[in-house]
């Protein structure tokens, strides 16, 4: 199969994908108890029931189930997301407005996790059995044991509140930029080092390596020449991962730094029940992470010709 | 093996180090102590008079243009034609006297003079009858004000049939039926007036850029979910402001609101639980902060379903009631910050006459008997989610978990998510809910006819199941009732009633409380919200 026609089928694998993930939101989210209009007004007992019975009429929730999908679908299909129900802003032009926020997150999340997480790592495999091993490892537990919400609000006390290093929360300098990204890194990088020590660990025990050692390569070739290459696959699909979730959105992040991004624009739509606004979150963060994995695949096979993929060669 | 040892060690060492952080945390019962509290206290910093203030709000203020009034009252941007006074009571505000007909059908309002709108447009009787002829754009005459306030134009404006202009500084309102008491109902949001050209080419009566309201603060920017800045109305017609330039930044979580006050990114917060009264008492502790407190419209209560067997029985609701020891609720949850009451009507609202409280475990022990004989029985408190980050309802609940059981109760407590609570009471799928009320008019008529009419809100859409004959017969006079003296005579009986029938059980009346930087002075609370006008550096650099 050519690169060419592979990459024809994960593209037409991406509309049954999202369809399916589109349906499943909307289901869940109308079986869910309540409705946007109760949301709307639960906090005034003035409203009338005659006044939500008008609202729900003219947001359409008043048609059957199917009725409701297919006309979202059908506007979907020409590129409109529609309305947000409860303050009638714009879906799309939110999500395009939150998408830059969301992508610096994930975008300086992902660099710091893959630099930490492969150093340490290798850090691990050089001392390897030592006191030096022992210590990262402990520590790479605690950082994956780590409550994201926690470590947020204890970075938020020793640094800005304390220190006065850095501001408690908003988005749009690198000081800002800091604390979450360290928060939404932590559990990944211990992760991404322990992934790396047993996967780098593995590499150096075969029988490849043995054969260039003496062959008498140097042991910085062994290492990063002959079977770092190899051990990063499974690096990638972990990074890729992390990169899924941060750009899906960070909610605790998001809420407690108060950062605008995707998250919090999901959370307050599940809230409130505002079904257009969380099936088109679905289907972008769905996208997104089908396009992510594509991508890993085509590293994948980058890093590693070898590698192969569901029948792929080149 | 040693390794291992070592790691163990080492993990002890980290997780001690984070105990450590976790008991520097604020809580009711330690005091911060901070070193730098005396140092501060000694001296206030000066600032240079265009300096931002910036302000904290745990919601948007400012929630924009597809809104009735595009931000919230308090950040004074623009302004009603009567506004609710400190006592709750209609003021005139961009209106300076009203007059009503014989049979109240026809009200005329006498507007202010000499007032512009920060556009540069004139305030004036085309301007009033502009801002009308938009309200009726709205789909149903209904649109949310701004966060949590619903502009409802057929409750407000009830046999609304024209608006009439009596002069260039006049216009008359004409109903079809009597309203006696329109001024109540037009306090704040439901008569706040923007320059006609806001509206100009906009559907559904959107606005179409930043409110040009007459207020002492013009709107420089908004960024719809972040920040809001104003900066002062040098053309004011009132008393100017006392800040030149305000920023107030949206910062949900409550913890990071504390830490950005203790940081001093912020200088104070503003709406509902903009801080919580145990982290504001700790911010007072530092010395840096003060905390200025006022009654507000909110009060909190529990909602009974009278369908729901014991709460069905009125001397199970009394016993419930004479169970509670409200004063302990405020003193040992609220901090002090809120006031005992059994009265139906918030202790801000004209119209109050507060009923006594009293807390007796034997009498309510003795009517629970009459009710259950030797049996007990189950009752669940449901709690909506979305509160407990603003008030001690979880500590609530279970205080009345531990009294309710000794006159026979027990009591389980289903924390729920918010929509679906209100899913629950919607169904009327439960026993008792503990919850909030604040009051968007000041004419209580609202109040009565929704908690204690059968065609109420309560009724029809919450699964109250409530009747009571008298209050409805009560109910329906006192919308005819033109007599003033007669009117307050029917909300003090129905008050009464409610004290003795109990269709829900009122706990304590909030206090607003802020803690400010001592940095800034003159932020004081209101009932209905914070005084932005008189906010300003303590000290200015010379």
């Amino acid at each position: 199969m050519t690169f060419l026609k592979y990459f024809r089928k994960r593209l037409l694998a991406l509309i049954p994908v999202l369809l399916g993930i589109s349906l499943i939101a909307f289901t869940l989210g109308v079986l869910s108890p309540s409705d946007p209009v109760d949301h709307m007004f639960a906090d005034d007992e003035t409203v009338t029931q005659e006044l939500k019975d008008q609202v729900r009429r003219d947001l359409g929730l008043d048609k059957p189930l199917l009725l409701q999908y297919g006309d979202w679908l059908g506007r979907v299909l020409h590129g409109d997301l529609g309305e947000s129900y409860l303050d009638r802003s714009d879906i799309l032009g939110q999500i395009l407005y939150r998408l830059p926020v969301t992508v610096q997150l994930a975008v300086s999340s992902l660099a710091l996790t893959a630099f930490w997480g492969i150093v340490l790592g290798l850090v691990r495999v050089r001392f390897k059995g030592g006191w030096i091993d022992s210590l990262l490892g402990a520590a790479m537990v605690c950082l994956i044991s780590l409550p994201g919400f926690w470590l947020a609000i204890l970075l938020i006390y020793w640094l800005a509140e304390t220190l006065r290093l850095l501001p408690t929360s908003g988005m749009g300098s690198f000081a800002q930029l800091v604390m979450p990204t360290i928060v939404l890194s932590c559990g990944s990088i211990g992760r991404i080092s322990r992934m790396m020590r047993s996967s780098l660990g593995g590499e150096l025990g075969k029988s490849y390596v043995v054969t260039a050692r003496s062959m008498g390569a140097s042991q910085n070739r062994v290492v990063f020449y002959e079977a770092l290459p190899n051990a990063l696959n499974a690096i990638v699909v972990l990074l890729g991962s992390h990169l899924g979730s941060v750009l899906g959105g960070a909610t605790i992040v998001e809420k407690i730094f108060a950062i605008p991004g995707l998250g919090s624009y999901a959370i307050e739509a599940i809230g409130g029940r505002d079904y257009p606004v969380i099936q088109g979150y679905v289907l972008f963060t769905g996208t997104v992470y089908v396009i992510v994995n594509f991508l890993i695949d085509l590293i994948c096979f980058f890093i590693n010709p070898k590698t192969r993929l569901g029948g792929y060669t080149q | 093996m040693k390794g291992k040892r070592f790691a163990a060690l080492v993990l002890a060492l980290v997780l001690t180090a984070f105990s450590a952080g976790c008991s520097s945390q604020p809580s009711q019962s330690q005091s911060s102590g901070s070193s730098e509290s005396s140092s501060a206290a000694a001296q206030v910093k000066a600032h240079k008079e265009d300096e931002v203030i910036v302000i904290g709000a745990g919601r948007d203020m400012a929630p924009g243009e597809k809104t009735a009034r595009y931000c919230n009252y308090t950040l004074k941007v623009w302004e009603p034609l009567v506004e609710g006074g400190q006592d709750g009571r209609p003021v005139g505000r961009l209106a300076t006297e009203w007059t009503a007909n014989e049979d109240y059908t026809e009200w005329t309002f006498q507007l202010r003079q000499g007032v512009k709108f920060h556009d540069g447009e004139d305030f004036n009787a085309d301007a009033v009858i502009a801002n009308v002829n938009n309200w009726l754009k709205y789909p149903n005459l209904a649109k949310t004000a701004y966060t949590g306030v619903t502009f409802n134009f057929k409750t407000t404006y009830p046999g609304f049939q024209e608006i009439v202009k009596e002069g260039d500084y006049a216009v008359k309102f004409v109903f079809e039926k009597p309203v006696r008491t329109l001024d109540y109902y037009m306090t704040n949001a439901n008569s706040g007036m923007f320059s006609p050209k806001c509206f100009e080419g906009t559907e559904e009566g959107d606005f179409n850029g930043l409110p040009q309201g007459t207020g002492p603060f013009k709107m420089v920017e908004n960024v719809v979910g972040e920040y809001t800045v104003l900066e002062r109305n040098e053309e004011y017609w009132g008393e100017k402001a006392g800040a030149k330039k305000i920023m107030v930044k949206v910062i949900p979580e409550i913890n990071t609101r504390y830490s950005a006050l203790k940081a001093e990114e912020i200088m104070s917060v503003a709406d509902l639980g903009g801080i919580t009264t145990p982290l504001a008492l700790e911010l007072e502790k530092t010395g840096d902060f003060d905390v200025n407190a006022v009654s507000s419209t909110v009060s909190h209560y529990l909602m009974i379903n009278h369908d729901h067997f014991p709460m069905s029985e009125q001397k199970m609701r009394q016993a419930v009631s004479l169970a509670i020891d409200r004063q302990m609720i405020s003193d040992e949850f609220f901090g002090g910050y809120a006031n005992a009451t059994t009265t139906i009507l918030s202790d801000c609202t004209p119209f109050v006459s507060p009923q006594p409280v009293e807390y007796n475990l034997d009498k309510a022990k003795e009517l629970a008997k009459e009710v259950l004989g030797d049996q007990r029985a189950s009752v669940e408190i449901l709690i909506p989610s979305g509160v407990l980050d603003r008030y001690p309802y979880k500590e609530i609940a279970e205080y009345m978990q531990s009294n309710l059981s000794q006159i026979g109760l027990d009591v389980e407590i289903t924390i729920l998510e918010t929509a679906a609570s209100n899913e629950r009471r919607k169904t009327g799928n439960y026993d008792i809910v503990l919850s909030t009320q604040s009051m968007s008019t000041s004419e209580p008529y609202t109040v009565f006819q929704s908690r204690m009419h059968s065609t109420g809100s309560m009724n029809t859409q919450y699964g109250f199941h409530y009747y009571n004959e008298e209050a409805e017969q009560l109910i329906d006079e006192v919308l005819n009732e033109m007599d003033m003296d007669q009117r307050t005579q029917i909300y003090n009986r129905l008050q009464e009633i409610a004290f003795e029938d109990m269709p829900m059980i009122p706990l304590v009346d909030d206090i607003r409380l802020i803690a400010s930087n001592k940095q800034i002075s003159g932020y004081l609370p209101g009932i209905y919200g914070e005084l932005f006008e008189g906010l300003r550096w303590t000290n200015l650099e010379q």
